[in-house]
């Protein structure tokens, strides 16, 4: 909550009895039934608030009327309706991350049903030699439960890899794993990546990560807005079991040609946007690639460094030899955005987006077991390890505000994922050799037509009603030794989902959303009945209580494929009611704040019980008998989540920033792959973030810094030898519980530096940023490799088994400078 | 206040008990049994961790064993030295 929020609750009164409640719903309600919502001395205002630089329509932008404290929010088109507001003496009070507050007083002069409000972006207007309230703010938690805005713009003052990167920074906040700096995808209070609802401008994005996901495949510069539900989201969300992340592209300048330039030592992004000619609209081009594959600068060169030094050298556990590796990655990626915006009339909008993103990383290696030895022989083992993935999309979007009290908008959108993996394993004993293979490839497409109306029914009531279809088809292969056909999947699947909910305000202190969803899912033939609950309890000015609950299904799974001796894999397909069932997730959470005009304390508990996780593991089965049922191998578990996660944010004055911690279990039960619970691979316990943001005069400092207790994973514990039938002793590996060992603690320190300045008409900055300042060799996961062989002689040899710890990213400085015009 | 910080410490303290996976503690039996003929070539050793110094399984020499066949039990005994073999 924000000093916009502060004030409003200025005027609220303190708890009331019980007694004093239930007169106020009496009253409330035979009001509402009589339909005495308006006195004469009372309107409706309604308009649209937007940009003042740009025109660009704003979304979710916190409006309130002063002293009656009506307040509403504004649509995804930034319409905004306020009812039953004093026609003269009231004030109304405009809000939004990343924008001057403004405040405008009811005088009688303006059109109350056009009443349109223009803010200023304080990254435009601010004058660089001071701060202002807002100025620095990169989050705001709202009063809504495990609801949090980010302001892309203000993202830029954090220390990065080098791009701004929306996901990055969400991993900043408490409850979203920070230690997961191999994939931007988000694990949010104990969910997975997949289980994250990730909207770009209505498309679901399926896979996020850009280049070995150090980057998000959103470009920030060219997103608008960011609504973050880690947990107890509305009705009006569904097809997922965790969190939704909301994400709203520009829609370009109405009023002038724009080019932003922003190039790093990895990067080049421009985003170039402008109005069209003719009819009121505007078009927004952003483009981003990489140029490692041309230009090895010195960041890539870190990178590049840390994937090769000798830390990742296999090596030897307790007897046998292990060869000298290199590995030489080499990798690009690119994304596009583009959206054209119409304005038809004052009541119509129309948009068509485009989003495209790919990445291509070659990780094929050579390893000399000859020359490590320091002998003649040419004994190698030449891995070819390429993977390709990347995301297409599009919508077609058309919003409609048929009065003011009713906003529609109805939307259709496509939206592909596809991936290839493939890795050969090639031995060569000077003329001797042969090879292993492996090949998967997985494709997503997503067809979704939607319809949501919002309907302001009364001061007290807001009722959104939807209708949600979504048509899946997934093709999914595997292949070994290019002749052994392991898993050749197409699917298809849909469902549809109706949905309702009621943002009800019984009184100034009480909020209220109450709402179903249901759907039905064709494969499976089951219709799911989804209510949801949170309220907000407002007792005194300063201090809320909140709490939600809900039921969630998502009826798309990503598997996760163990590979015990290779680092695991995933891949997606859709649930069937058998081999793989429908995910469902309970979630109840409890939560209280406190705030203060510069501080925000708080705290929430949550508990998700979820069932109808899936697993896919070679472990009991052979992947060489092809007379074997591989949907056998799925195994089917339970999953139970409690955590507890605290923020200390201090939002004004130069230095802000946040402490957040979270402490969590994450445990699954699957029967079929161990007798006993164990804990998730991305189970975390203690996870500590410290972020701080310093404004002086044309410079921005800042700082983070991120520890995290280990992460699990399953290792190879022993071997053992057991004399067979025929006499002969045959060596087996036993392998540990699942999970049961921890990797070494998680912790890195960000700093970052940027500087403002203007050139003309220009508007310039440039920066720093050093990730991973003291060069911490985080393990992003372990390796094991058999030997049976002397590498020497070739000839088999006793079992020896080789880890290899696989490093995150070690010291990363970067520079970027950014030019708009 | 000073509770609330008391309740977390506890719940930290609580969150940091672990259960292990010793390897050292597996047992490894081999062995095989022929009916009509006498045991003499059951095997208990431990399971050989990655990262210790050894190559060689460790015998198991002081173990309970018997053999459970519907609800009786037949007891071996050690074969003798350092062999980790029990026998009938």
């Amino acid at each position: 909550m924000n000093s916009f929020h502060q004030e409003i609750l200025l005027h609220s009164k303190r708890f009331p009895s019980f007694a004093f409640v239930l007169r106020r719903l009496y009253l409330f309600t035979s009001l509402s039934i009589l339909g005495l919502g308006l006195s004469a001395q009372e309107v409706t205002i309604s308009g649209k608030i937007t940009d003042s630089e740009t025109s660009e329509s704003l979304p979710y932008v916190h409006v309130v009327a002063l002293p009656g404290m009506q307040s509403a929010t504004s649509n995804i088109e930034g319409y905004f309706t306020l009812l039953a507001v004093p026609k003269k003496g009231s004030r109304l009070i405009f809000n939004y991350l990343g924008y001057r507050r403004d405040t405008i007083w009811l005088d009688g002069s303006k059109n109350l049903k056009e009443f349109n409000v223009e803010l200023v972006n304080e990254a435009v207007e601010l004058d660089v030699f001071e701060y202002s309230e807002e100025s620095n703010q990169s989050i705001e938690s709202s009063e809504e439960i495990s609801k949090i805005s980010i302001n892309p713009a203000q993202l830029q003052n954090l220390p990065n890899l080098g791009e701004v990167d929306i996901f990055r920074s969400l991993q900043l906040l408490p409850g979203i794993s920070g230690a997961n700096e191999s994939s931007s995808g988000l694990y949010v209070r104990g969910g997975t990546p997949d289980q994250n609802l990730i909207l770009l401008d209505g498309m679901n994005i399926y896979h996020v990560d850009h280049f070995f996901g150090i980057f998000s495949a959103f470009n920030a510069n060219a997103i608008k807005d960011v609504q973050v539900y880690k947990g107890g989201f509305e009705a009006k969300y569904g097809g997922r079991v965790s969190s939704v992340v909301d994400m709203t592209a520009k829609s370009g300048n109405l009023k002038k040609p724009a080019i932003n330039v922003t190039a790093n030592m990895l990067s080049a992004n421009v985003v170039a946007e402008t109005p069209l000619p003719f009819v009121n609209g505007s078009f927004l081009l952003a483009a981003r690639r990489s140029y490692t594959d041309i230009l090895r600068s010195p960041t890539y060169q870190s990178i590049f460094n840390n994937v090769t030094e000798a830390d990742q050298e296999d090596e030897p556990l307790g007897f046998g030899i292990g060869g000298s590796g290199s590995v030489e990655p080499d990798f690009f990626f690119y994304d596009l955005n583009a959206k054209l915006n119409l304005n038809l009339g004052k009541k119509d909008v129309v948009s068509l987006n485009f989003f495209n993103s790919r990445d291509n990383l070659d990780n094929s290696s050579v390893q000399d077991f000859g020359a490590g030895l320091g002998l003649d022989t040419d004994s190698k083992l030449e891995t070819t390890d390429v993977t390709k993935w990347g995301n297409t999309g599009t919508s077609f979007k058309w919003s409609r505000q048929w009065s003011p009290k009713i906003f529609n908008r109805v939307l259709a959108s496509y939206s592909q994922y596809d991936s290839d993996y493939e890795l050969i394993d090639k031995f060569t004993f000077d003329t001797l050799s042969f090879q292993f293979s492996t090949q998967q490839r997985n494709k997503i497409q997503d067809i979704t037509l939607r319809d949501d109306l919002e309907w302001k029914l009364s001061e007290q009531h807001k009722l959104s009603l939807g209708l949600w279809f979504t048509r899946n088809e997934i093709d999914y292969l595997n292949f070994i030794d290019d002749s052994v056909e392991v898993q050749n999947q197409n699917e298809i699947g849909s469902y549809i989902s109706a949905y309702a909910q009621d943002e009800w305000s019984p009184t100034k202190w009480l909020k209220l959303n109450v709402g179903m969803r249901f759907t039905q899912y064709d494969v499976v033939k089951e219709n799911y009945f989804e209510p949801r609950l949170s309220v907000l309890v407002k007792p005194t000015k300063n201090f809320r209580l909140k709490a939600a609950w809900g039921r969630y299904n998502q009826f798309i799974n990503r598997i996760i494929l163990e590979n015990i001796f290779g680092g695991s894999r995933d891949f997606w397909l859709l649930a069937d009611g058998e081999s793989i069932p429908v995910q469902s997730s309970e979630h109840i959470i409890v939560g209280a704040a406190f705030e203060t005009k510069d501080f925000l304390i708080d705290v929430e508990a949550y508990q998700k019980t979820n069932t109808g996780l899936v697993e896919y593991s070679l472990r009991f089965g052979d992947p060489y008998d092809t007379t074997q049922n591989f949907n056998d191998l799925f195994f089917e578990g339970t999953g139970i989540v409690r955590g507890i996660e605290f923020l200390l944010q201090k939002k004004f004055g130069a230095l802000t920033g946040w402490l957040a911690y979270t402490l969590s279990k994450v445990e699954y039960t699957f029967p079929g792959l161990q007798e006993t619970p164990f804990p998730a691979l991305h189970d975390q316990r203690n996870e500590v973030k410290l972020i701080g943001m310093y404004k002086w005069k044309r410079f921005a400092f800042s700082g983070t810094y991120v520890y995290a207790t280990g992460k699990p994973y399953t290792a190879p514990v022993g071997i053992y030898e057991i004399t067979l039938l025929n006499g002969y002793q045959q060596k087996y590996i036993h392998v540990g519980d699942k999970n049961s060992s921890r990797l070494p603690a998680y912790h890195r320190l960000d700093i970052g530096a940027n500087y403002s300045f203007n050139i003309g008409k220009t508007e310039n900055k440039v920066g720093i940023s050093v990730f991973n300042v003291y060069n911490r060799k985080n393990i992003k996961y372990r390796r094991f490799q058999i030997q049976n062989f002397d590498p020497q002689t070739f000839l088999p040899t006793e079992s020896k088994l080789l880890q290899t710890d696989v490093n995150l990213l070690g010291i990363v400085p970067n520079f970027f400078i950014n030019i708009r015009f | 206040m000073r509770q609330l910080l008391s309740l977390f410490c506890l719940v930290v303290l609580f969150a940091s008990c672990e259960k292990s996976d010793d390897p050292a503690k597996k047992v490894v039996l081999d062995g095989y049994i022929y009916a009509g003929e006498p045991i003499d070539d059951i095997r208990l050793t431990k399971l050989i961790p990655f990262g210790g110094e050894d190559s060689t399984a460790e015998p198991i020499n002081d173990a309970l064993v018997f053999i459970d066949w519907r609800g009786t039990k037949y007891p071996l005994v050690p074969a003798g030295g350092d062999s980790g073999f029990y026998k009938s």
